[in-house]
């Protein structure tokens, strides 16, 4: 390729770069932490379901026939069980769903949620409203905040899953074109020199994440960007083509969940035996919800959402509501012929990395950490070639401010992230009854601003991010101590609690705190962008003794 | 089942990319990749055998991607 064309590419890589990489620093980043958030950041969080539950189907069954006969017998459209921390729900969920059935002329729907304890079946809490309504006093912890922040910034739709969606494709921009300015592939695949200064660093750094996690990198953009926009641009371009606007329709069409033809013939619905076969269906599989159509119907028919196990997708297992019979197992979309039912299977499951069990999703967790590092290692490469010049494009101020901005944005989402932990123990588990989710919010997004400022405020960039790493593990070091402290829960009385995933969570972010701990104090950057204002003034001031005496050799 | 076949062929993978590892380079002489084959087809078959091809494959890629980025950062003499 001609050497022009080679440099446009990289000016539009710069560019791209600069304009979106802080954002896409801190989508990707709290992506990496969303891999673990549903469901063992929950199982961290919630005191409920710290101990693992072996729900009953048999238990299940009598609840669903007992509360059923408390419900309207308008409610039984659909009945969704979810089971306790496999995603939001803490406890043992049954819901009675009406459907309204008067859509057109705004009919409600209306949902009766009743939630048991796990271990005793006991009732927790009824709540009853639509389906907007149902979770409007939703009490957010970490987990769900990061997840949702992850997904959409917490911006709401359209503007949130816009903005992320659009991410998705500027990553991909960056990957194709630092695939075709970097001509030295094979050749640096491994070179890696630490040691040899920050621009070094930064350089080989920034080189074997890219290449090495190209295929990632470009699986997440390409998946991220769906995510985001499949909801807000093409399922509603799709639905306006085709359904006359009808996006439900257009959805029931593709998924493969139809509604059973009632034939009106009253006949109990067995509920244990499809239960029981889900649960047991592959050891690494899970059962997320079951939903039953046609409740009480002949024609009743229960779906199983199962995740996990050997296929990448969400396995649905079709089971006969009269005689608890097995059909078949599907994927969601596999009613779409070709491969095309295949892609949109995979594309959540592709890009969070649950299925596989807990080490694909550490796998996944390590790789967005280097999709996350990609943007920030190119901003810093970007400054340090920008300072190098012969000739700089702008001031010494000018990027060492850009670089403190860099540094306040991307250390203070780590920093308002690793805070979270421990203020979720206090919320958790001590009896104060703080309002969680103006806490949640109020704390993350407040340290984050905060780190911003002190960033740009304080001119030794150096000092900041030493700092700010050393804060960052000290909130990650307290997390274990705190629990133990809390909760009496640990590594040595594991077995007797059962804490299994809590305990693993503790030390995890332990060894991290470490590490980070570690890092902070081998931090000697050797970059002008670093300089503090007082090395700065003495640069400048050297700078100016030097062309002064050339001047004078110059005269003389 | 899948994590511990998954964990082996993470093991396998990475003597494979060390093997492969040459300088800063990728190695151009057969001897490394005679090697490194064999290993990179065990951690392959492994993961097929315990997910399937399709997620075998897929995750064996990016197994690959996260094995040969830590083989590149782990310490190593580069000129």
């Amino acid at each position: 390729m001609k050497s022009i064309n080679i440099k446009k590419l990289y000016a539009i890589h710069s560019w791209v770069g600069i304009i979106t990489g802080i954002l896409l620093f801190v989508v990707a980043f709290t992506g990496a932490v969303a891999v673990f958030a549903r469901p063992e950041l929950k199982i961290w969080a919630s005191p409920e379901i710290r101990t693992p539950a072996q729900v009953d189907p048999i238990q299940v069954e009598r609840l669903v026939h007992e509360y059923a006969a408390m419900v309207p017998d308008n409610h039984f459209d659909a009945i969704t069980i979810a089971m306790p921390g496999m995603r939001s729900a803490t406890a043992l969920e049954i819901r009675y769903e009406y459907h309204g059935h008067d859509h057109e002329n705004g009919g409600p729907d209306s949902v009766i949620q009743y939630q048991f304890d796990p271990h005793s079946y006991e009732l927790l809490g009824e709540k009853q409203g639509d389906f907007e309504t149902l979770f409007d006093d939703y009490q957010y912890d970490m987990a769900d905040f990061i997840a949702n922040f992850h997904a959409d910034l917490h911006l709401g739709r359209p503007v949130g899953l816009l903005i992320t969606g659009l991410l998705g494709l500027t990553l991909l921009a960056s990957l194709v074109t630092g695939v075709i300015i970097h001509r030295k592939i094979l050749r640096q695949l491994f070179t890696f020199r630490p040691f040899k200064g920050f621009s070094l660093l930064m350089n080989d750094g920034h080189k074997v994440m890219g290449v090495w996690g190209m295929l990632f990198h470009g699986l997440i953009g390409f998946t991220g960007a769906f995510l985001g926009l499949a909801l807000v641009i093409l399922v509603p371009a799709a639905a306006y083509v085709s359904y006359q606007g009808d996006m439900e329709a257009l959805i029931e069409d593709f998924t493969s969940t139809p509604d059973p033809v009632i034939a009106h013939i009253e006949q109990p619905t067995q509920i244990a035996k499809p239960l029981q076969h889900a649960l047991s269906y592959h050891p690494d599989s899970k059962l997320r919800t079951a939903r039953i159509l046609g409740y009480g119907d002949a024609n009743a028919v229960i779906y199983s959402n199962l995740i996990g196990g050997p296929q990448m997708h969400t396995l649905i297992l079709e089971h006969q509501g009269a005689s608890g019979e097995f059909v078949q197992a599907f994927g969601n979309y596999s009613k779409i012929e070709g491969v095309s039912g295949i892609v949109l299977d995979i594309m959540f499951p592709a890009h969070f990395g649950n299925f596989g069990g807990v080490l694909v999703k550490a796998i996944w967790t390590l790789l967005g950490l280097s999709t996350a590092l990609l943007p920030l290692s190119g901003l810093m490469l970007w400054l340090e070639r920008g300072l190098n010049a012969s000739q700089p494009k702008y001031s010494l101020q000018t990027y060492q401010r850009f670089n403190r901005l860099v540094i306040g944005a991307c250390g203070g989402v780590v920093l308002a992230t690793a805070q979270l932990f421990p203020l979720q123990l206090v919320l958790s588990f001590t009896n104060l009854n703080l309002a969680n989710n103006q806490l949640v919010f109020g704390s993350f997004f407040a340290s984050w601003l905060l780190c911003i400022m002190w960033a740009l405020v304080r001119f030794d960039a150096a000092h900041t991010v030493k700092w700010m790493t050393r804060l960052t593990a000290g909130l990650l070091l307290i997390v274990m101590p705190l629990d133990v402290l809390l909760t009496g829960s640990h590594l040595l009385n594991v077995l007797s609690t059962g804490h299994y995933v809590s305990v693993a969570v503790d030390w995890v972010l332990f060894a991290i705190g470490g590490l980070l701990w570690w890092l902070s104090l081998r931090w000697k950057p050797n970059s002008a962008a670093f300089l503090s204002t007082a090395e700065t003034s003495q640069l400048a001031l050297s700078a100016q003794l030097t062309s002064g005496r050339v001047v004078e050799e110059k005269q003389s | 089942m899948i994590g511990v076949a998954l964990l082996v062929s993470l093991v396998l993978l990475f003597f494979a990319c060390r093997a492969i590892r040459s300088g800063g380079a990728i190695a151009t002489s057969a001897s490394p990749w005679l090697v490194a084959l064999p290993l990179f087809v065990g951690g392959l078959a492994l993961q097929i055998w315990a997910t399937g091809a399709m997620t075998g494959s897929f995750l064996f890629l990016s197994c690959v991607s996260m094995i040969g980025m830590l083989a590149a950062f782990s310490p190593a003499k580069v000129k």
